[in-house]
């Protein structure tokens, strides 16, 4: 009799212990896990130092993601610097893979740690580019793909660059 | 020894009447009228050897030519010397242009040839105007246009001056630009002595080989050959640069010793320098050390260490410059010169330039040298004409000799001679 | 003819190819970038390196350049074993030491010829820490753009501009590393095929500016194969389409007819499909329409009213197969169907065809001995000219008769490769039967190509021709006689219709037989006012199908969006009779292809019309010599009603009226806004020689008063034959006069003061 006692008592004492315990519980929404730097979440398009847009619209995201859920038209502005004209991410599409985030050379798409995306109609899941496009650099703070790519554009000439020497003079054949 | 091509120099130049009266012209009354194979063997007999750099064996570059060529047959005298360390040709042109003109006549005669060109490097252009004035002389003497001699075989001369650059002397980039076009070398074959000039057969030899033809022809082959030292045949000019009492050109036998043209002949290095190496024969050669003074400068000497002849221009190397330096400038010549047609070429010798720089500015590490040395190795058998094999030349033996200088430029990070420029 | 071993692996090769040629034809992966099949070998890339092993016991290997070497039975090559690999990869090392970072912003980046050499050579890590040599940009004009920075120096660009298409202001600056190929100064291209330069270059540094405004990944793009319909060559291309909208034009190898290249006009001319003003709407403006009905119900009922009473007219620039679909419309509500706009256009295209014999395809044109040319041909069809430029380059004599400038008259004259005669093309057959051909009768001469242009000869030239032709032929010389026709598919509209089609449809109309026209793919007000402007009041209801916003499309009562030959499928035959299928690249949402529009205005459906078809062309095939080759091709001497017994009074006395065609023109190209701008010619203007201008007393500046009614300003231009008045085509329609005819002088008057 006793035994059955303590073994009840002994039981209730570890849910009572419990009790008290500490929570892994997050209380979601109102409380919010930190999620890992790494963690692959809502997908922005970022902007280099110099304020301008990353995105030269080189169609290697949306070739590489396996879901085929990036639209992409590229054109270019009055300085030939190419640009998205138009940009969609269907995001009831999108499986987070962050196999853009990995294909893009100028670091512009970038996979951040907000995963809250739901909507009611599955409509509204298609992001434009003005939903996507951020003020800053994201993750990498320095990078400008212009300063390595040998192409000319607004602010920078052709042979500017450190790793470039000055454009050849073709009136002259002096060295 | 006899001198040949610089007899008149000290009087010269000398003007037809002059020339003339110096004997001139007198080898073409036993040349021309002579059976063409008779003189054809007395030059292959003498061993005369091309004097541009590369000794290939005259006679036999012009046994080459079909008996049954087709007419026009054309010689083209090379007098584009544009090679760092070379200026003998120079000297006869400006000092004696009718020797030029004489062995012209008679290598054509030999050849059978109907028009000379004599391409003359672009910045010598006073020596153009001398000798066009010479050839105008001859032609008003006989010596030119229809039936010289009464043998009923005609020559004209044409004297071009280049409108390019080192390229031109590489013999089917010269023949490129008589045509008009850019003067990017021709792949061979078919080589220039079958379809030439214009599709035609073409021989190309250099001015300095060329003057010596009528003096075989006319003396002899053993005559020729006794000029030569040290089991060599003929005399050369030798030019001498670098940190010398007297740099200069010297007419001396084939086969004189490196140590005799420097110490001797130009009167040693200058107070205060040492000799730390030399490239024998102008830029595109390799390097010789202290070591090798006594090596007979004629076509099998060099070989023995790996160097080559070339043109007889010495570029002496002492202790106040910095191999790596040295190699660098000769790079930067190289890379400038290049026609710009192949790869290798175009492109990896600057990279080679590039690498050398690093060593200078102290930026190289140990897998650099690798790499110098896999790109000396990788460019030079694999490229279109034989213009980067010999820039090369100076960079591959340098590597080699002097490497642990470079291990010392990586720990110096940077240059270790204070006093190079 | 042999076999070289390659890894061991036995390659076969013919006489005279060089390794690397058989290497690529056996399908096996080398790389490479100065050779090209048209172009030849140069030797300069180095990276086609081989290591061929010794035959002799004690030599050594040796690395060789492919393609420099001839292929000699029983050699052996390593091309992955051995030493050969290292050399290649360090030549792609060094082309990298200087490529600019630029793939993600290159429109060339996944159809690069570098990029596919870079990953198969498997160098693909840089060492090098350098500086990269940079190169200013050019202005190439509307069409070809220019990144200078990308070049590798293949000298492609260079031996297909100078030594293939024979221009001269595009060549080789500076040296070594420092050479850059650009134009001697800012501005279009002079050639006919400087389009070409965007395929030959394996880089980026020559791109597609008409693409590059609305640019896609090739890997995206919609492709089909197709043919051109911009002149009677009949090249073919695949165009690119993403969206609904055409990108871009590429060629498509056909080993028959251009097995590389197609022209400026065949590339950027089709860029009409996205000129602003396209027709892309039904619109009816006269006719009353009930708000339930579609546009074929109501389009049916008007058909019906007007049963027995219906003409349909289409051009020579529509396909085969829309012909056939418009007979069949014409068969279900007995009506008469012209794929002719001109009696005279009909009557010429007919000759022509008749005068063919063994037509020369371009790679016979390349193989001949001697070529005689009436008319300007880079104007009419530029791959013929381009054919025509290799012999040229070989030197074989030419003789070439024309009236208008024309590009490879001054190509001839320019290089003294033969003979160039201006006449007016009244004149031509007194010219043609006084030809004086004697360079021609050397005995290396074997093949003779006899090439005329249709729409510049009139009847008594065309049998001049054929008088020509028959001289010429003798047992140890071939004659191959053709002609470019003036349309894409006059040959076709020809073997479709039935005599005097067009002659037959006209008169119709002008004695109110006919009173509802439909117009499918063609501009009777336009290019054909000459006839059909005083027509216009007699018809009552002008019902058009077009993608150009032509002249017949505004004054239309009902217009329908028609889909080019990119987004519908069809067949056109060649001025050699070759019958091309040609496939639907993209869809374009709000077009209707003929056979949906017929589809939808009979019982049939579109696959039963498809089957209708089918059935027509095996029995046109089944009297016919059939080749073996991509197509059928007809046996022009055995078809039946080509012959035709129209024809017009030819006036002798007096000027003639020419047109200027130029090499990037076209009814349909003209439309193509990028391409267009390089028009050298002026519109609304009438060129003159100056003696001609003297004999009519004006000069630049005065006006020129045609009896139509319309007047035009005149510009002394000495390039134009004598005896001629030059418009352009666009002009012809305005003055509404026909082309060639000839204008006695008492027609035509000069103002005193401008007006």
């Amino acid at each position: 009799m006793f035994k059955f006692l303590g073994e009840m008592f002994g039981a209730f004492w570890v849910t009572l212990r419990h009790a008290f315990r500490p929570r892994a519980t997050v209380l979601y929404p109102e409380q919010r896990t930190q999620r890992a730097k790494r963690f692959r979440g809502r997908i922005v398009l970022t902007r280099d130092p110099d304020g301008q847009e990353r995105c030269v619209a080189c169609y290697l995201c949306s070739s590489v993601c396996p879901v085929d859920c990036i639209n992409i038209q590229g054109t270019e502005d009055q300085h030939e610097r190419r640009y998205p004209e138009k940009f969609d991410i269907d995001f009831s599409r999108c499986i987070f893979c962050g196999l853009c985030e990995e294909a893009c050379p100028t670091l512009a798409i970038q996979l951040t740690q907000d995963f809250e995306l739901c909507q009611t109609d599955k409509n509204n899941m298609v992001w434009h580019k003005a939903d996507l496009l951020i003020d800053k650099q994201g993750k990498d703070p320095d990078y400008n793909y212009y300063k390595h790519a040998g192409v000319a554009v607004k602010g920078k000439k052709i042979g500017a660059n450190k790793d470039e020497l000055s454009p050849v003079d073709i009136y002259s054949n002096l060295p | 020894m006899e001198k040949i091509l610089s007899r008149n120099f000290s009087a010269g130049p000398l003007d037809f009447a002059a020339y003339k009266a110096a004997d001139g012209y007198k080898t073409l009354e036993s040349v021309i009228g002579r059976p063409r194979g008779d003189l054809l063997n007395e030059l292959k007999q003498s061993g005369l050897k091309g004097c541009g750099g590369a000794g290939f064996l005259t006679a036999l570059k012009w046994s080459f030519k079909a008996p049954d060529a087709p007419h026009p047959i054309y010689l083209v005298v090379n007098l584009d010397e544009a090679e760092p360390g070379s200026f003998k040709d120079r000297q006869v042109l400006y000092r004696d242009p009718h020797t030029l003109i004489e062995g012209t006549i008679a290598a054509s005669y030999v050849l059978n040839a109907d028009k000379a060109f004599i391409f003359i490097r672009g910045e010598y252009r006073k020596g153009a105007r001398l000798l066009e004035k010479a050839v105008q002389e001859a032609h008003n003497n006989g010596l030119l246009g229809q039936n010289i001699m009464n043998s009923g075989w005609g020559l004209e001369i044409d004297v071009h001056l280049s409108a390019g650059r080192y390229i031109c002397g590489e013999e089917t980039a010269l023949l490129n630009a008589l045509e008009g076009y850019r003067a990017n070398p021709r792949s061979k074959p078919p080589f220039p002595v079958a379809k030439g000039l214009w599709g035609q057969p073409t021989i190309v030899n250099n001015a300095e080989t060329i003057s010596h033809v009528p003096f075989i022809l006319a003396r002899g082959a053993q005559w020729f050959k006794d000029q030569g030292i040290n089991g060599a045949f003929g005399s050369h000019i030798y030019q001498v640069s670098g940190a010398v009492k007297s740099p200069g050109f010297f007419e001396l036998p084939l086969g004189t010793t490196a140590r005799e043209i420097i110490f001797n002949q130009a009167g040693g290095m200058l107070p205060g320098r040492k000799l730390t190496g030399f490239l024998p024969g102008g830029a595109s050669t390799q390097f010789m050390l202290p070591e090798h003074l006594d090596i007979p400068l004629h076509w099998d000497g060099p070989p023995t260490v790996g160097s080559r002849l070339g043109t007889g221009g010495i570029i002496v190397m002492d202790d106040h410059i910095c191999p790596i330096d040295f190699m660098s400038n000769l790079m930067l010549f190289f890379t400038r010169e290049s026609c710009g047609y192949c790869t290798p070429c175009r492109d990896g010798l600057p990279y080679v330039k590039h690498l050398l720089d690093k060593f200078e500015q102290g930026s190289a590490t140990e897998k650099d040298i690798d790499t110098l040395k896999e790109l000396c190795e990788v460019i030079y058998p694999n490229t279109f004409c034989a213009f980067a094999p010999g820039a090369l030349m100076p960079i591959t033996t340098g590597v080699e000799k002097f490497e642990s200088l470079l291990h010392e430029h990586i720990k110096n990070k940077g240059c270790t001679m204070k006093r190079c420029a | 003819m042999g076999t070289i071993y390659i890894d061991d692996k036995p390659v076969e090769f013919e006489a005279g190819q060089n390794v690397l040629q058989a290497t690529l034809k056996a399908g096996i992966d080398i790389t490479y970038f100065c050779y090209h099949e048209a172009l030849g070998s140069a030797g300069s890339c180095r990276l086609c390196a081989m290591e061929l092993e010794p035959t002799k016991k004690d030599d050594k290997s040796r690395v060789v350049m492919s393609c420099m070497q001839v292929a000699q039975d029983g050699q052996r090559y390593r091309l992955n074993k051995g030493s050969a690999d290292k050399v290649r990869q360090h030549v792609v090392e060094y082309y990298m030491t200087r490529h600019p970072h630029d793939c993600p912003v290159c429109d060339e980046a996944g159809h690069c010829h570098l990029q596919d050499m870079t990953i198969l050579s498997r160098q693909t890590y840089r060492r090098y820490d350098g500086k990269k040599q940079t190169f200013p940009d050019q202005e190439m004009g509307p069409l070809i753009w220019n990144t200078a920075n990308r070049c590798i120096t293949c000298y492609r660009c260079a031996r297909f501009y100078q030594n293939y298409a024979l221009g001269d202001d595009f060549g080789v600056y500076c040296s070594g590393q420092k050479t850059t190929f650009r134009r001697s100064e800012p501005g279009a291209f002079d050639s006919p095929f400087s389009g070409n330069m965007i395929d030959v270059c394996p880089t980026g540094t020559f791109t597609d500016k008409v693409f590059r405004r609305k640019y896609s990944r090739t890997w995206q793009l919609e492709k089909a194969t197709s043919v051109c319909n911009h002149c009677s060559t009949g090249c073919n291309t695949e165009p690119g389409g993403r969206e609904g909208t055409l990108r871009r034009i590429h060629p498509m190898t056909n080993p028959h007819i251009n097995p590389h290249f197609i022209c400026d006009r065949g590339r950027y001319g089709e860029h009409y499909s996205e000129a602003s003003d396209r027709p892309l709407k039904c619109i009816i403006r006269k006719g009353a329409k009930n708000p339930y009905d579609n546009i074929y119900t109501h389009l049916t009922r008007c058909l019906k009213k007007a049963s027995g009473r219906i003409g349909i007219l289409s051009s020579e620039h529509e396909d085969l197969q829309t012909h056939y679909m418009l007979k069949q419309l014409a068969v279900h509500y007995k009506g008469i169907f012209s794929p002719f706009i001109l009696p005279d256009t009909e009557t010429r295209t007919r000759s022509a065809i008749q005068a063919t014999q063994l037509p020369p395809s371009l790679p016979d044109i390349e193989t001949a001995d001697a070529a005689i040319i009436l008319g300007s041909l880079t104007e009419a069809a530029p791959m013929m000219d381009l054919a025509v430029r290799q012999l040229i380059a070989k030197q074989k004599p030419i003789i070439m008769v024309h009236a208008v400038p024309s590009l490879l008259a001054d190509l001839i004259q320019h290089r003294n490769a033969g003979e160039v005669i201006s006449a007016t093309p009244k004149n031509w057959h007194q010219v043609i039967d006084h030809l004086d051909t004697s360079r021609l009768s050397d005995e290396k001469v074997k093949k003779i190509v006899l090439l005329g242009v249709a729409g510049e000869m009139d009847v008594p030239a065309i049998n001049a021709f054929s008088r020509l032709k028959e001289k010429l032929s003798q047992e140890t010389v071939t004659v191959q006689s053709g002609f470019a026709l003036e349309g894409a598919n006059a040959m076709g509209a020809a073997v479709i219709s039935n005599e005097n089609s067009a002659h037959e449809l006209l008169e119709a109309i002008q004695k109110l037989y006919v009173d509802t026209l439909i117009v499918c793919g063609a501009d009777p007000f336009g290019e054909g006012a000459a006839e059909w402007e005083p027509l216009r009041n007699k018809i009552r209801q002008l019902i058009v199908l077009d993608n150009i916003n032509t002249e017949t499309v505004k004054q239309a009562d009902i217009v329908l969006p028609l889909a080019t030959w990119s987004e519908r499928c069809g067949y056109s035959v060649n001025y050699e009779g070759r019958v091309q299928p040609f496939e639907q690249a993209y869809q374009r949402s709000s077009v209707i292809s003929p056979t949906e529009f017929v589809a939808h205005l009979t019982p049939h459906s579109v696959e039963a019309l498809y089957r209708q078809r089918d059935v027509w062309l095996t029995q046109l095939s089944a009297q016919l010599v059939i080749s073996d080759q991509m197509g059928i091709q007809l046996n022009l001497q055995q078809l039946s009603g080509i012959k035709n017994t129209y024809s017009s009074h030819i006036e002798t006395e007096g000027l003639q009226l020419v047109k200027l065609p130029w090499h990037g023109g076209g009814v349909r190209a003209d439309f193509a806004k990028e391409l267009a701008s390089c028009n050298p010619w002026k519109d609304h203007y009438v060129y003159l020689h100056t003696d001609t201008a003297k004999q009519l007393n004006v000069t630049t500046g005065k006006q020129l008063h045609f009896k139509s009614g319309a007047s035009l300003e005149v510009l002394c231009d000495n390039r134009i034959t004598k005896d001629c008045l030059a418009v352009t085509p666009l002009t012809l329609g305005r003055i509404k006069c026909k082309a060639n005819i000839v204008l006695p002088l008492h027609q035509i008057h000069t103002g005193e003061t401008d007006q």
